[in-house]
């Protein structure tokens, strides 16, 4: 992939959070996304996962190093308004119940993001809408198929083609819900409802990069391989970058096209999805792995967390 | 609950009386008596504010009756030492005294609610200044603070109410400042910023809604407070002007003729009914808008 440059990329990483001691959150990471793909980023809670998210969309500044958004250093968010040329960065958040505001309709919300995506359209000169969006993807390699999980399985059968593209009831359907939903407010709908919905306003910004950081974490385990395929499906067809942040690589697996793994602050491995699954280098994935649980009636506890050694070990890179 | 217990509900539904089907339909502070009652007498209230001066059986500045007429037949609640008639005057009174109190609220919710805003928003020098200046405010006796200003600008109900003013702003900023600074953190206002919203479309429409409900709880249970206030300046001297019918100086010139139990007891009586009657219906608008508490 060094052939094309990346949408996004984080340059030698560091983020402090002020305290006694400073938490070292993030310890020189970098790392570069391209287009179309469905990247994982997996670690334990506390890891720096949620942080890498937050800088990437310029919510926490970096003590050093900084974000390239195409070409162009990502700045910080202040009191301003953020940079138009920078809205391009959209992300789902980890919490269903905080991610859409209570007193809006869901409709109104979604709108936030078309009303974006137009304005970014005529400053661009281009029109908003036009791409092949819901469509599925032209490449079918880019999508790693749910084993049992037809592709629209979560899309609407009544997903009307009368409204237009670009409506917060159109984009209710592409993910599942109905058009006349837009009035109700987000205390009407579950968790994994919302999380769709809050999935739906970001991409309805067209962004070209999509952060996911843990959305699915406080959801069911049959609600969450849905609203990750759901997301990559979508972001995919928008031709955007996905970046999947959880700390659950089974689901992970399931869309990622490549793995970062994340521990104490750093990538310690990285490489395509079944190089990592299939083959894992680093003492510390092999803990990750190892951790999954397996219905086969054995019962087994979770390995032992990794020695200290394992902080020593070089970072794991597959080849793609 | 299961399915079949609900849709047995549902059949009763219809064969329930219409007032059952308001009780139900109420928020659940209301429902309780005590609740109900206040929201009735509130209601009252706010109607004699509105018609009181024509429901008096008298002009509330003529005197025309004997002096010190006892309550009974000649007048229903007596009359004063200038031969007024009391009800007349306490009917038109609560004009005066309930429409400078939610004036009054609503002016200190207005101060109140933006300087917190803008402090809980901005956060750094903004929170600094604005909170420490609150600080200030809050730091001197109330009634003192209010008496010394109302003193300064001279007595009218007009200053009374500016002087109350400067005193019941600073609760409205600490509570707006404490609810924008939990909110802030939230997702949906971070998604916001993220879709490119400025500071200003932010607190309209992400912050300030989700304050509303907590602040009005604030103003309802406050209204009385602020009647008391007010009251308490024109019992003073310091509000309303002879011969303005309001109820804290219609106490007032009771005090001198103590004999004349009437004089004092009616509109105490009015102050009092009014102060608790909005106190119970904060108490059950803040049960209503509670989000923790579920309807039954």
């Amino acid at each position: 992939m060094s052939g094309r440059a990346p949408v996004i990329a984080a340059r030698d990483l560091e983020v402090t959070y002020p305290g006694h001691p400073p938490v070292h959150a993030v310890r020189g990471v970098s790392f570069e996304l391209f287009r179309g793909e469905v990247v994982g980023l997996v670690g334990e809670s506390g890891c720096g996962k949620s942080t890498i998210a937050k800088v990437l969309t310029g919510l926490v500044r970096p003590a050093a190093g900084e974000v390239e958004y195409h070409g162009r250093p990502v700045r910080p968010l202040g009191v301003g308004r953020r940079p138009l040329a920078q809205t391009g960065i959209q992300m789902v958040f980890q919490d269903p119940g905080s991610s859409l505001n209570p007193r809006r309709p869901v409709g109104a919300q979604i709108q936030d993001g078309l009303d974006l995506a137009a304005k970014r359209a005529r400053r661009s000169g281009r029109r908003s809408g036009a791409g092949p969006v819901g469509e599925p993807p032209a490449d079918p390699a880019n999508v790693r198929r749910v084993i049992g999980q037809p592709a629209d399985a979560a899309v609407s059968p009544t997903a009307a083609r009368l409204l237009p593209a670009g409506s917060p009831g159109r984009w209710l359907e592409r993910v599942g819900l109905e058009a006349a939903d837009q009035s109700r407010y987000p205390r009407s709908f579950s968790g994994g409802q919302r999380q769709r919905i809050a999935t739906a306003r970001a991409l309805a910004a067209e962004p070209d990069v999509l952060i996911g950081d843990e959305p699915i974490s406080a959801l069911d385990a049959s609600t969450q391989a849905k609203v990750a395929y759901l997301m990559s499906r979508l972001a995919l067809s928008q031709g955007a970058v996905l970046l999947f942040i959880s700390h659950d690589l089974s689901v992970v697996r399931l869309i990622a096209d490549r793995l970062l793994v994340m521990w104490a602050g750093r990538i310690v491995e990285s490489g395509p999805t079944e190089a990592v699954w299939s083959n894992p280098g680093h003492p510390y994935t092999k803990v990750l792995l190892g951790a999954i649980p397996a219905p086969d009636g054995a019962g087994r506890l979770p390995l032992v967390p990794p020695s200290a050694a394992a902080f020593d070990a070089p970072p794991v890179i597959h080849a793609p | 609950m299961t399915r079949v217990e609900t849709q047995d509900r549902r059949q009763q539904a219809p064969r329930r009386s219409l007032t059952r089907r308001l009780w139900r339909a109420a928020p659940p502070g209301l429902r309780q008596p005590l609740g109900l009652v206040a929201a009735l007498v509130a209601a009252a209230w706010l109607v004699i504010c509105l018609i009181g001066p024509v429901i008096a059986p008298h002009d509330p500045l003529a005197q025309e009756l004997p002096r010190f007429t006892p309550p009974g037949e000649i007048a229903f609640l007596g009359t004063d030492e200038l031969g007024r008639d009391l009800l007349s005057r306490i009917l038109a009174g609560a004009r005066v005294t309930i429409g400078l109190s939610l004036l009054l609220v609503c002016l200190s919710m207005l101060i109140g609610s933006v300087l917190g805003l803008l402090a809980g928003f901005f956060g750094r020098w903004v929170d600094e200044t604005i909170m420490r200046f609150t600080d200030l405010v809050l730091a001197f006796p109330t009634v003192i603070l209010a008496m010394v200003t109302a003193a300064a600008l001279g007595a009218s109900l007009f200053n009374a109410v500016l002087a109350a003013l400067v005193v019941s702003w600073p609760p409205y900023a600490r509570v707006v400042r404490s609810i924008v600074l939990g909110l802030r953190g939230n997702d949906f206002v971070f998604s916001g910023r993220l879709l490119g919203f400025s500071a200003a479309r932010s607190i309209r429409v992400d912050i300030l809604p989700n304050t509303l409900g907590p602040t009005l709880v604030l103003a309802s249970l406050d209204i009385g407070t602020a009647a008391l206030l007010l009251s308490g300046l024109s019992f003073l001297g310091l509000g309303a002007k002879p011969p303005t019918p309001e109820w804290g100086s219609m106490v007032s010139a009771a005090v001198s003729h103590f004999d004349k139990w009437w004089l004092g007891v009616f509109p105490g009586l009015a102050i009092l009914t009014v102060v608790m009657s909005f106190n119970f219906i904060g108490d059950a608008l803040r049960d209503a808008l509670d989000p923790g508490v579920e309807r039954r």
